[in-house]
């Protein structure tokens, strides 16, 4: 926004201005005596001109500088009507309604959005406790029966697991928080998961080295479950092959105690990923180059991984190294967590 | 034999679960919907309270009657333990079952080994009385070669270690293994069979690691002059003689 440009967007003013101007110097040049009123009226003119569209060319200015001040202090962009203060003139009146007009039409479209997606978290939150019953019952069945079951147990066992993940997908996106924080045993809930994945980790008969874990950390118990599950099922499902001893993983799980945080560390000797992929395993949808050779990926788990850590305000790092393994570590901080239960 | 209640809408898995309580050494009773249904739930307790329970499980998910106030209210007439059941595995569901006074909680879909460690737990518990003694006493009558000797020793559970005349301190997974073989005395126990309740104690096992566990064991158990206790059955598993 510069004067020279704003002169030319109202040219009216300077074509008026230099009107009135030729029209009263003509008009004097046929008087006597007409040097000093000519030089009076061009200075007066010229001065009333200048001075006018200047003093309203600096008004303006200032009245967008707020404005867009306002606009880039501002997060949510769409309640920019508050933070409009000026509505001196009738243009700034107009201008402001139109925002509070155009905030409206946005909030209520937000609060449907919201809603809309409180609506499917909480049919899908249904829909995963109905699906669990039925699955139960095989579960209950298949153990009554266990000459008939031809493998059944271990997909139930998957079936099982993609529904938990669709449950922690809506859980994830939803805007509300369900989740409850309170003093989480790493030991025990290492152990509860260890034992959901048993099928598998006896099938390729891992070795399963647990340390250091007699911590207690702030979270929710179920919420690392999951995460942890997300983990150690990449571990299976990127597991090496067989060595000598027949063993077909090695997974080594302990905690660390750092001033600011409680470190859950779990480290596997799988196939590992490559250096030009390990940026982007937190991305939605990625698989890499090991999704799409062996072990079918959805790129989900450790998407959700990281969203969840987000929102319980932990954090998660994965580092690999191509044919030697890979390490998630979760960072439970101290200060935030004890915060909150104060 | 612990009679153990089942209290659980759905049919199937009543059905199945009293099943399965049966064949695992429980006397089970599955309680269906038709016998409360209109019901209040003190009704419901009067009639859980008839049956004389050595524990209760409870959904919480039940027609007409929410299970957290069944609970609640069978709470304050009975000791019996109750464990709830539901699909709704949240920290939130747990925390409200334990304040209306559940003694554990397990989620739906369960693996039922689970369920069975969780109620024999819930009633070791409760009912100390028959609690299992800490120590286990071996006698063993070893032939070799035609010859019969004898040998004894004493497992310390709590104590971790084996007396024969001398002590040896075993490891948490060579007790472990130890209390199973001492349980099966005379049976052949399968590799898997041992493997699997290791695991069922947290003992997470690989195959390579339960033989190192057994040879120290056998060395452990040969230093203080216990020799050819255990007998590896070649592609069966192993025995205590």
């Amino acid at each position: 926004m510069t004067y020279g440009k704003y002169l030319r967007e109202h040219g009216i003013w300077t074509a008026l201005y230099l009107f009135l101007l030729v029209t009263i110097e003509l008009f004097l040049l046929t008087m006597a005596g007409r040097g000093f009123l000519m030089g009076y009226v061009f200075l007066a003119l010229t001065g009333c001109f200048f001075g006018g569209t200047f003093y309203e060319y600096h008004r303006m200015k200032q009245y967008f500088e707020e404005l867009e001040g306002a606009m880039a202090i501002l997060k949510e962009k769409y309640l920019f009507y508050e933070m409009i203060e000026r509505q001196d003139t009738q243009e700034e009146k107009a201008v402001k309604e139109l925002f509070y007009q155009a905030e409206h039409g946005t909030l209520a479209e937000i609060e449907s959005l919201k809603k809309n997606s409180e609506d499917y978290r909480d049919f899908v939150e249904t829909w995963v406790h109905e699906i669990k019953i039925p699955i139960a019952v095989i579960k209950m069945i298949l153990a009554n029966h266990k000459e008939a079951d031809f493998g059944l147990s271990g997909e139930v066992d998957r079936m099982e697991r993609y529904v938990e993940q669709a449950l922690f997908y809506a859980r994830s996106s939803a805007v509300s928080k369900d989740y409850l924080v309170g003093p989480v045993n790493l030991q025990k809930i290492v152990q509860q998961t260890i034992l959901s994945y048993r099928r598998q980790l006896r099938e390729i008969n891992a070795r399963i080295d647990l340390h250091d874990l007699e911590q207690e950390v702030y979270s929710d118990g179920k919420w690392v479950q999951f995460m942890l599950g997300q983990v150690i099922g990449n571990s299976i499902k990127y597991a090496p092959e067989k060595d000598a001893d027949g063993c077909g993983l090695i997974l080594e799980i302990y905690a660390t105690n750092t001033a600011n945080a409680i470190q859950l560390h779990v480290k596997d000797n799988g196939v590992g990923i490559r250096a030009s992929e390990v940026d982007r395993v937190f991305d939605k949808g990625f698989t890499g180059h090991n999704g799409r050779s062996g072990a079918k990926s959805t790129g989900i788990g450790l998407y959700l991984c990281k969203k969840l850590c987000d929102k319980l305000e932990h954090g998660i790092t994965l580092t690999s190294k191509e044919g030697e393994g890979t390490e998630v570590t979760f960072v439970f901080p101290k200060s935030s967590m004890t915060k909150v239960v104060e | 034999m612990k009679k153990i209640g089942i209290l659980e809408d759905d049919e199937a898995m009543g059905k199945e679960l009293q099943y399965y309580l049966e064949s695992n050494g429980y006397e089970a009773r599955w309680i269906e919907p038709a016998e409360y249904a209109g019901k209040k739930p003190e009704e419901l307790v009067k009639l859980l309270l008839e049956e004389n329970l050595h524990l209760l499980l409870l959904d919480i998910g039940l027609p007409g009657v929410n299970g957290l106030h069944v609970c609640k209210e069978f709470r304050k007439e009975s000791e019996c333990p109750v464990i709830m059941i539901t699909s709704k595995n949240d920290d939130l569901t747990e925390l409200m079952a334990i304040n209306n006074g559940a003694d554990d909680f397990v989620a739906k879909p369960f693996n039922p080994q689970i369920l069975i460690a969780h109620m024999e737990s819930v009633l070791k518990r409760t009912y100390k009385a028959a609690a299992v003694s800490d120590e286990m006493h071996v006698v063993q009558e070893i032939e070799t070669g035609g010859e019969k000797r004898r040998q004894e020793f004493t497992l310390e559970l709590s104590k971790g270690r084996v007396v024969a005349g001398n002590s040896v301190e075993l490891s948490k997974n060579e007790l472990q293994i130890l209390k199973i073989l001492v349980k099966n005395q005379g049976n052949i126990v399968s590799r898997d069979d041992i493997m699997n309740e290791l695991w069922d104690n947290c003992m997470f096992v690989d195959d390579n690691t339960l033989t190192v566990n057994m040879t120290r064991l056998k060395g452990k158990l040969e230093d203080i002059g216990i020799t050819g206790a255990i007998v590896t059955k070649r592609g069966m598993g192993y025995q205590l003689q």
